[in-house]
């Protein structure tokens, strides 16, 4: 089998890695008290809101940076991060007309349908560019029924109620050295709460672009799902290509009250660095969500494509009985990339269900591992769980490593894990060829149907953008 | 590894019997061990100075705490062993299994009960006989903490060595046993298999007691097998309930050999068996299996490494357990596939059956994977007995118990099926039984 092919199909170039020039307003670099009121007080924030974040830095300076994680990176200089920039404008923007234009055009090359006139394509939009969310789109239709879907700094203005019961309630602030960080600094990010009942008539959805050099992004996410609810949310991220690495240390919560349904995904696409590994995000991202209460589904779909280092394990604590917690991703990792992710799904209802379906793919110098715990806990009365973790590797270069934790205290629980690792075999390939398919369309079909489980549980959206994704990925990896 | 391993270790005056203990050794070791030994001992000694007892914040030893170990103020044994009858020793025998048979009673090599093998090119000599010998040549006390403190405290052990195109007729029967001189103390038993070129050997090592109720074992066993070796490696281990029991198992195998393993763990109050497999050839095969049946409030943890270093080998994994009561069971196997390693098949399972409300189980099946052209797959489940099967049996008129055994022998056939010594199958098979019906039995 030609190696160039496989060469051509995994070495295109990062297309979203333009650089924006609009003037931004910066804090000077560095971590301390100062910056932290620097950041309350930009986003005029009540007193509170600045007591949560001082404690949380309290926090953070007790913690020591992990290093468990199968990943290996220079030291991180906490004190040269720009800890927030936000686009230079006047006032907040009331409509889409009042937002820059270049930051407008930046949207509209990354392909996110901000103009109303998109409306079509049905989705609304939150749109947090560097630090601050830049606008939202179909405040209205969500608000007449009873949606509220806004930035994290609108909610702690708006919803001050709302923010602060469920704040922190899935996540601790010391929970881990990268959320307290995030929770010390955090600047923005997205928020949604669905009222009782409500099934959302719209997917929600998030675009996140680092811009400015030398930040670090630092967003925070919180969907709310009151009882028999119902809410689809995707997530996309982009940035511009730099020489020197990133931080995105973002947290995500989930609360899910009981009936309620949340489904949330994520395309990854953040800038992995370039082929020799220089540059790239640092994707140290703490994602959970919690069923708090019975019949509750949260479910997780992840394809994870960019970033040189990502290090994210979205979970579920599946807290009501009957609860059901889903994880469904596909990471995919080339040139010098390196990605340690997988899912945590901790049973404390009875009869709580768990799927975890994970796909990894390895091509050139790239490492990647799928590390995931499932605990039983001793109350989890009759609690199921499946797992199946899969592993393709593309050329003899790269690694592809399972480090699954099982940890059961319930003789009724069953747990069942699955593993494999293999390439795409050379019978496949020569099968396609004499039927006329071309080697690099036999390497793409393989890899589709080898994803499939995972890119069917996509919403409509995203699941276009992630093929065509997993294609970009992958150009030039047949082995 | 040791790096880490000294920020998580404890610190005095926890384990300060290990000073006493490695004092008193370090004068019986000058008395009777040959040279090279002494150096492998005090070699061991400065790892351990450097290691010392591992915590829970080390990942190895996440889900087992050896703190009691420490706490448990331990002593060297007698230098003067128990005597023991011929009866004795009788009921730790296999029966109707015709093999050749080592005495060790609480450390010390019992020649009256022992019947030594008589095969030309099979050599069975001690480390307190002198000449040259290979232990420590795997090498496992440079960085696995009770290994290092095992060899440290050395005090005997024995070398099976089989030269070249040499099948061993009669397996070799080790016994370890532990008597009411062996309470309180540790005994570090020792054992050496080099099977060369082309040979065949069997070896089943028994670590047993009688008597002793808490003392610690800390047996480590090499085996070194040459191009185209076949070695069948059995430990059997059923101490008291209160004993302590952590040994260390290291395979070295040489293109085309042949190594099958298994790791019965029947006793026990805290158990961990390291077992470490490198396939250091091509074609190598190596099966590696284990049972674990455990009651009351025993901790069993199988931690497994499995290393292919050279193409085209195949490893089976297969690790069972059956926990009632409070029990908890832990497995880590972790596979290894270097990048040269291509053509490599590996396989692991890792299955518990919880027969309790109370037992729990920790697993992590592990794999890292360096190399495309391979077929590795591992696989873990957990569970209680199959409610239908159970109906089943019960419909047709089969008492509860009757029919939950049945089902427990069914699930540890797989492992017992792998055994190719009859009687030792049958034997083992005896002992699930009565632990069923003992103290299972309540359940």
């Amino acid at each position: 089998m030609s190696t160039d092919i496989l060469e051509d199909f995994t070495s295109q170039d990062y297309k979203y890695g333009f650089y924006t020039n609009i003037e931004a307003d910066e804090a000077p670099p560095g971590l301390n008290e100062d910056i932290i009121a620097f950041i309350s007080k930009k986003k005029n924030e009540p007193e509170w809101m600045l007591q949560w974040r001082l404690k949380a830095f309290a926090c953070w300076k007790q913690m020591k940076e992990p290093h468990w994680a199968f990943v290996d990176y220079p030291p991180i200089d906490y004190n040269s991060i720009v800890y927030y920039s936000a686009p230079k404008q006047k006032k907040g923007p009331a409509s889409l007309d009042e937002i820059d234009p270049e930051i407008l055009k930046t949207y509209e090359k990354l392909g996110i349908p901000l103009n109303e006139q998109k409306a079509l394509a049905g989705v609304a939009v939150d749109a947090v560019f560097d630090s601050v969310s830049v606008v939202t789109t179909f405040k209205k239709e969500l608000e007449a029924v009873g949606v509220i879907f806004c930035s994290m700094s609108e909610a702690i203005q708006n919803h001050p109620e709302l923010v602060r019961k469920y704040l922190g309630s899935v996540v601790p602030h010391s929970d881990n050295f990268f959320t307290a960080l995030n929770s010390a600094v955090f600047t923005d990010g997205s928020f949604c709460y669905v009222p009782k009942g409500v099934r959302c008539p719209l997917e929600l959805s998030t675009y996140f672009r680092i811009n400015a050099a030398k930040t670090g992004q630092f967003e925070r996410t919180l969907i709310v799902a009151d009882e028999g609810s119902h809410v689809s949310y995707m997530e996309g991220c982009t940035a511009p290509m730099r020489d020197e690495n990133q931080l995105h240390a973002a947290v995500v919560e989930l609360v899910a009250l009981g009936d309620a349904h949340i489904k949330y995904s994520t395309i990854q696409n953040w800038y992995p660095g370039d082929k020799d590994g220089k540059g790239g995000i640092y994707n140290f991202v703490t994602k959970r969500g919690l069923c708090a209460g019975d019949n509750a589904k949260i479910s997780w779909t992840q394809v994870e494509t960019g970033s040189s280092i990502t290090w994210k394990y979205p979970s579920c604590i599946l807290k009501g009985d009957n609860s059901v917690g889903e994880f469904y991703s596909v990471a995919i990792t080339n040139n010098k990339q390196q990605a340690d992710t997988g899912t945590k799904m901790i049973h404390i209802g009875k009869n709580t269900k768990s799927t975890i379906v994970s796909k990894g793919i390895s091509a050139g110098r790239s490492q990647n591992a799928y590390r995931g715990l499932v605990k039983m806990m001793k109350s989890a009365e009759g609690a199921r769980n499946f797992s199946q973790c899969d592993s393709m590797l593309m050329g003899n270069n790269c690694g592809a490593h399972t480090f699954p934790y099982i940890e059961v205290k319930n003789p009724t629980a069953t747990v069942e894990h699955e593993a494999s690792t293999s390439k795409i075999g050379e019978d496949q390939i020569f099968y396609c060829n004499q039927r006329g398919i071309s080697t690099e369309d036999a390497v793409s079909m393989i890899v589709h149907g080898f994803c499939k489980e995972v890119l069917n549980e996509l919403p409509m959206e995203f699941a276009v953008e992630a093929r065509r994704l997993l294609e970009i990925s992958l150009e030039g990896s047949v082995g | 590894m040791s790096a880490t391993a000294r920020k998580g270790a404890i610190s005095e005056p926890k384990g300060i019997w290990v000073e006493k203990a490695l004092a008193v050794a370090r004068e019986r070791q000058s008395a009777t061990l040959p040279a090279a030994a002494q150096k492998l001992a005090h070699e061991a000694a400065s790892v351990w100075g450097k290691l010392l007892f591992p915590t829970p914040s080390l990942e190895e030893w996440k889900y087992t705490n050896p703190e009691e170990i420490a706490a448990a103020s331990l002593a060297l044994p007698p230098a003067i062993p128990a005597q023991l009858s011929e009866d004795e020793i009788g009921r730790f025998c296999v029966p109707q299994l015709e093999c050749s048979r080592l005495v060790f009673v609480d450390g010390h090599f019992s020649e009256k009960l022992s019947r030594m093998p008589s095969q030309a090119g099979l050599t069975v000599s001690r480390l307190q006989s002198g000449g040259e010998q290979p232990f420590g040549a795997l090498k496992a006390h440079e960085t696995e903490p009770f290994a290092a403190l095992a060899s440290a405290l050395l005090s005997d052990g024995v070398c099976v060595s089989v030269q070249k195109n040499i099948a061993v007729t009669t397996p070799l029967h080790i016994i370890h046993l532990a008597t009411k001189g062996a309470e309180s103390c540790v005994i570090t038993p020792r054992l050496f298999i080099e099977a060369g070129e082309c040979s065949q050997v069997t070896v089943v090592e028994s670590s047993v007691s009688i008597g002793a109720a808490r003392y610690l074992s800390l047996p480590i066993t090499e085996v070194r097998a040459a191009q185209g070796a076949t070695v069948d490696l059995y430990k059997f281990q059923e101490e008291s309930p209160g004993a302590f029991h952590v040994s260390n198992t290291d395979v070295e195998q040489s293109r085309d050999s042949t190594v099958r393993t298994h790791i019965f763990s029947f006793g026990g109050q805290l158990v961990r068996n390291n077992v470490n497999v490198r396939l250091a050839g091509s074609n190598c095969n190596a099966v590696l299996n284990g049972l674990s049946v455990l009651s009351s409030s025993q901790h069993v943890d199988n931690a497994t490494m499995i290393h292919h270093i050279e193409p085209s080998s195949e490893s089976r994994e297969h690790f069972k357990g059956i926990y009632a009561d409070k029990s908890r069971g832990v497995f880590s196997g972790t596979i290894t596939v270097e990048q040269i390693a291509q053509k490599t098949n590996a396989f692991q399972s890792n299955q518990a059956l919880l027969l309790s409300p109370n037992a729990s189980l920790e697993t992590r099946p592990q794999l890292k994977i360096w190399a495309d052209d391979v077929k590795c797959t591992h696989g873990a489940t957990v569970g209680q007995l199959n409610a239908e099967a159970m109906y089943y049996l019960r419909s047709r008129g089969i008492d509860r118990e009757t029919a939950r055994n049945f089902l427990v022998h069914a699930f540890a056939s797989e492992v017992l099926t792998s055994v190719q010594l009859e009687p030792l199958k049958q034997y083992v098979e005896g002992v699930l039984s009565a632990k069923l019906d003992g103290e299972i039995g309540a359940n």
